[in-house]
């Protein structure tokens, strides 16, 4: 039987700490919810700050068409609270 | 080649494994932010319990930069600092009995996990309240509240809105995720945890609070 470079146990080490990482976990089940759950998690799973700040526009873009210009308030409470 | 002189200094060991954890501590913020499922699995999987000291450190630096700006240095040091030290203690607390409350509810929906694990991971959700605290108390020095109603009041609240709502929802991902990996819970679990949680931190946060260092 061939040995194993010592090149070819390192990446066997790495594939076998790969596939405890991902098998730690037990998959979602949530119904007919399901591949809705999937999709929506997978923008959150790798540079989800991309769809956080397309979200945050958004919300504040709503903001200011619901209360107009006094959606200001609003920033001064906040700037207020640390 | 270099020729040795004979006066190298050797770097001591201990700022060797220092600079390493900065740098692994800095690693990982760059990870709850761009990967932050990848990340939390890894915290979830390996010690990484001595990182938290940074985040205390910063949590202390943070403190007392915000009780300058709130005492002003002409009210003298002490204020200063036994503001900052009130305000650090009533932040752990406050951090703890959240911790452990999320941690016992998380049991009695059959969560499995270590208490340990699931403070190491909780302790990385400080990172966004971090963040926007920073930022907020730089603001508060750059341009003091109130804000007008003019273009440039109005773009910078936008600006500012947005920022905290980002923070929120970046906080909220670390949330879920630090239930998740540490207790193994499913998002039904999770939300039913939330569900109660959530009104409760509501109430502390309007009792005590504008905005909860939590």
């Amino acid at each position: 039987m061939k040995q194993l470079s010592k090149k070819d146990k390192q990446i066997l080490e790495l594939m076998r700490k790969k596939q405890v990482e991902v098998s730690n976990l037990p998959t979602q089940e949530l119904g007919i919810l399901t591949p809705y759950y999937k999709n929506l998690v997978s923008y959150f799973k790798v540079q989800p700050w991309k769809g956080i700040i397309l979200l945050a526009i958004f919300i504040v873009v709503m903001f200011r068409l619901i209360f107009g210009p006094s959606f200001v308030k609003l920033a001064t409470l906040l700037q207020a609270g640390f | 080649m270099a020729l040795s002189t004979g006066t190298e200094v050797a770097v001591p060991s201990t700022l060797i494994f220092g600079f390493k954890q900065v740098f692994v501590f800095l690693k990982l913020c760059w990870g709850c932010l761009n990967k932050p499922y990848e990340t939390y699995r890894k915290l979830s999987l390996y010690s990484f319990s001595h990182q938290l000291i940074f985040i205390l450190f910063i949590m202390v630096l943070y403190f007392l930069a915000a009780s300058t700006i709130k005492e002003g240095l002409a009210d003298g040091k002490l204020n200063i600092v036994v503001a900052s030290f009130k305000a650090t203690l009533v932040t752990l607390f406050t951090f703890l009995v959240t911790a452990t409350t999320l941690y016992l509810l998380g049991k009695l929906f059959t969560g499995k996990g270590s208490f340990f694990t699931f403070l190491t991971l909780w302790s990385f959700t400080l990172l966004p309240t971090l963040a926007w605290f920073l930022v907020t108390a730089a603001f508060y020095v750059l341009l003091p509240p109130p804000r007008t109603t003019s273009i440039s009041g109005q773009v910078f609240s936008a600006f500012f809105i947005a920022f905290s709502i980002g923070c929120l929802i970046w906080k909220l991902i670390l949330y879920y995720l630090t239930l998740r990996f540490s207790l193994r819970l499913g998002t039904i679990k999770i939300t039913a945890v939330s569900l109660i949680v959530g009104p409760l931190l509501v109430i502390y946060a309007l009792l005590f609070y504008k905005v909860p260092f939590i």
